[in-house]
């Protein structure tokens, strides 16, 4: 059994004026994997090529070994995908979704989708056209984890949802993982509330990786430091150092401590005033600077 | 897999089905009345439909997000799209037009529908093909001036104008016996079914969604120049562009189909039909409506606007005609003003039932249809008559979207973004 449900390796897809990639990306089994980013740097195009919405320039898509091309039927067989863009209304009653949507999924689970629908609040005879927006997201939702897919995939999940039903998806999200074989990956701006829950991430910014892998890990690779110095530090220019702001002599640097520890800054006798950890939010935000 | 799809692509168009069958039936019926035995007299009315029912419903299918998220392939979307507008699209047609010359007498044969069938099987593959063309022209990405612009709906029109005109104004040259085909309508009957079969063996690249390429344009680094347009500012920058469009779009559709008509030997003006349903359609300000609902405009202001784009479609287009006519020395083909205002009227008001719907076919189906009656009435009734048709038409239409933008939520049809027109939206930048 692969380790990995999702590897995408050197995915690169050019536009006139926008180029992402080469990206590396790697959801491991039993995974919540939190794939985040600033507008416009590629994060949904990623999810739509993984699903072959559009060809890619170059690198490889597998899910749980299944070639994304290739194998197109038995990857799409085990990745299920939400988003807020899907539109049910040409079934005209959700009833209608469902009978259509489950025909194609040999392992979906009738007593699972229907507990799902009456827990987000859903009626098998309400009309696809007068769901809330919220609802239709719900909707989207069951239809993808009524067949408890090998790999979830969400693009901005909690967009339109109420905090009852945003604290229902990640319960339902938790529940999918539970069993340690199967994977979410899920591209949100929410990273507050990912930060509770995904314990991977990968951040992309101008369709580039910047960083990725176990949160907790990628959280405690950076470090805020505060220093002084009347001049711009030996130290701005290095690889893995980031200036955040600068007051007067009072300067504001990300450390990417992989490249730069800390030591490196005291041992080159600059004045550390403070040194601090960040959030992940405040990470996303510190590497989006620059 | 695609008997699924296929289930459920019939299910979902089945009132398409109905209606385009209850007019193939009611065609067929009539043809069987007015047909020599030897050629089809109103092959129009049953190819027409055909179409509708055939390329155009199926065509934005493989484009469906849903769809494609499921376990489906490319090949497979495509195998669709292909059985719904050829093998689905001629049944129909089959059926429908052997139970109306049934019913009808027995001047035409089986080996007429049977010819029916294939003509329809034969040009709805081709359609689907153009079609796939027409989507790579609207979505192709790069430099999108005003020029570009124009030049794509340019092209695409005269895409249309081949797709459609042949059907329309060659119709009635169609052998209703296999006795009547001399040897270039076989070769060109065959290259025709050899493009539908051909078809099936063949699948467009993978689609990519036109918004997601028009946002990565809007991000990117290298913006296009600023074209004459773009000097433009505020209301009018909203306004000019799509007035232009629209009026060319219309004009372009008319001298297209006008041409076609008189290479037919068709003097009777009966291109305005089809032209009314392009009016009606390039009516450009449906997608701006929020838009314009946001803009320092009133309510009557944007009703007015919608309305008066389609008088002043007509104004250009009975000049283009009468132009056409004096050179050719044939003074019937002129549209005077009480048909001009009757028929911006019937498309003004084929556009507020669009804008308000968002149903394509019900536009399309109401001036095309109207427009019939309408020109037997400019060649015999009074022109007073048609002048109240028309006013009344474009004041109902006035009032038609004074009521929709007052009423409309939000959520509601008219604010919804439109279905791409030609669904295939292929992969246009590697």
């Amino acid at each position: 059994m692969a380790d990995n449900v999702l590897e995408i390796r050197g995915l690169r897809k050019s536009f006139k004026s926008f180029t992402l990639g080469p990206i590396d990306l790697t959801v491991p089994r039993g995974a919540v994997y939190g794939f985040v980013g600033p507008n416009g740097a590629g994060k949904t195009t990623t999810l739509d090529l993984i699903f072959g919405l559009g060809l890619k320039d170059a690198g490889s898509i597998s899910v749980l070994g299944f070639d994304h091309q290739r194998d197109e039927r038995a990857m799409k067989q085990r990745a299920a995908y939400v988003s807020p863009e899907l539109n049910y209304s040409p079934w005209a009653r959700v009833r209608k979704v469902v009978n259509f949507v489950k025909g194609f999924y040999p392992s979906w689970d009738d007593r699972y989708c229907e507990q799902l629908l009456s827990d987000f609040e859903v009626r098998f005879d309400d009309r696809v056209n007068t769901l809330s927006f919220g609802s239709r997201i719900k909707l989207s939702l069951v239809l993808a984890l009524a067949w408890r897919p090998a790999l979830l995939i969400l693009d901005e999940p909690t967009t339109g949802l109420d905090a009852i039903s945003k604290k229902q998806l990640f319960t339902e999200i938790l529940a999918a993982v539970r069993d340690e074989t199967r994977a979410v990956l899920i591209s949100s701006h929410a990273i507050t509330d990912l930060e509770r829950i995904a314990d991977h991430v990968g951040l992309i910014k101008q369709g580039r990786m910047v960083v990725e892998g176990a949160t907790d890990e990628v959280v405690d690779r950076y470090r805020l430091v505060d220093i002084a110095s009347e001049h711009a530090p030996s130290v701005e220019k290095e690889p893995g150092v980031i200036v955040q702001h600068r007051d007067r002599d009072r300067w504001r640097l990300l450390l990417d401590q992989r490249v730069i520890p800390v030591e490196r800054l005291r041992a080159g006798g600059l004045s550390l005033l403070a040194e601090s950890t960040l959030s992940l939010e405040e990470l996303v935000v510190a590497l989006g600077r620059h | 897999m695609v008997a699924r799809l296929l289930g459920d692509a019939i299910q979902r168009n089945l009132r398409w089905y109905a209606a385009a069958g209850a007019m193939l039936f009611f065609g067929g019926l009539a043809e069987t009345m007015t047909s020599d035995g030897t050629s089809f007299r109103i092959a129009a009315m049953l190819l027409g439909p055909a179409l509708f029912i055939g390329p155009i419903l199926a065509i934005s299918l493989p484009a469906q997000r849903e769809l494609r998220h499921l376990p489906t392939t490319n090949r497979d979307l495509w195998r669709l799209t292909w059985c719904l507008a050829t093998v689905v699209a001629c049944s129909l047609v089959f059926v429908a037009t052997l139970i109306g010359f049934s019913i009808g007498g027995a001047r035409l044969s089986i080996e007429s529908v049977v010819l029916l069938g294939l003509y329809a099987f034969a040009w709805n593959g081709v359609v689907l093909r153009l079609f796939v063309m027409m989507g790579y022209v609207m979505n192709r990405g790069g430099r999108q001036n005003a020029a570009v612009q124009i030049g794509k709906v340019l092209l695409v029109l005269t895409l249309l104008g081949v797709a459609f005109g042949p059907p329309l104004f060659l119709g009635s040259h169609l052998p209703a016996r296999a006795a009547g085909f001399t040897p270039t309508f076989v070769v060109m009957l065959v290259a025709c079914v050899a493009i539908s079969i051909g078809t099936f063996f063949w699948t467009p690249q993978r689609t990519y969604s036109i918004d997601k390429l028009s946002a990565q344009k809007q991000l990117g680094s290298t913006p296009a120049g600023p074209g004459v347009l773009d000097r433009l500012t505020g209301i009018p920058r909203v306004l000019i562009p799509d007035m232009l469009l629209t009026i060319g779009g219309a004009t372009v559709a008319a001298l297209v189909l006008a041409t076609t008509s008189l290479v037919a030997g068709d003097q009777d003006l009966d291109f305005i039909g089809p032209t009314a349903v392009m009016a009606a359609l390039l009516g450009t300000w449906t997608p701006w409506a929020r838009l314009l609902k946001v803009l320092p405009l009133t309510v009557g202001q944007i009703s007015a606007l919608m309305v008066s784009t389609q008088v002043a479609i007509w104004i250009v287009l009975s000049g283009i005609v009468t132009i056409v006519g004096l050179a050719r020395g044939d003074d019937r083909l002129t549209i005077g003003f009480s048909l001009m205002i009757a028929l911006a009227g019937i498309c003004a008001f084929g556009n507020a039932l669009l804008f308000r719907f968002q149903r394509q076919a019900a536009a399309i189906f109401l001036c095309g249809f109207i427009t019939v009656p309408l020109m037997r009435l400019a060649a015999s009734g009074p022109n007073a008559l048609l002048v109240i048709i028309g006013v009344g038409a474009l004041c109902i239409a006035a009032a038609f979207n004074k009521h929709t933008l007052t009423t409309s939520s939000s959520s509601a049809s008219a604010y919804r973004k439109p279905a791409p027109l030609f669904g295939q939206s292929p992969q246009v930048d590697r």
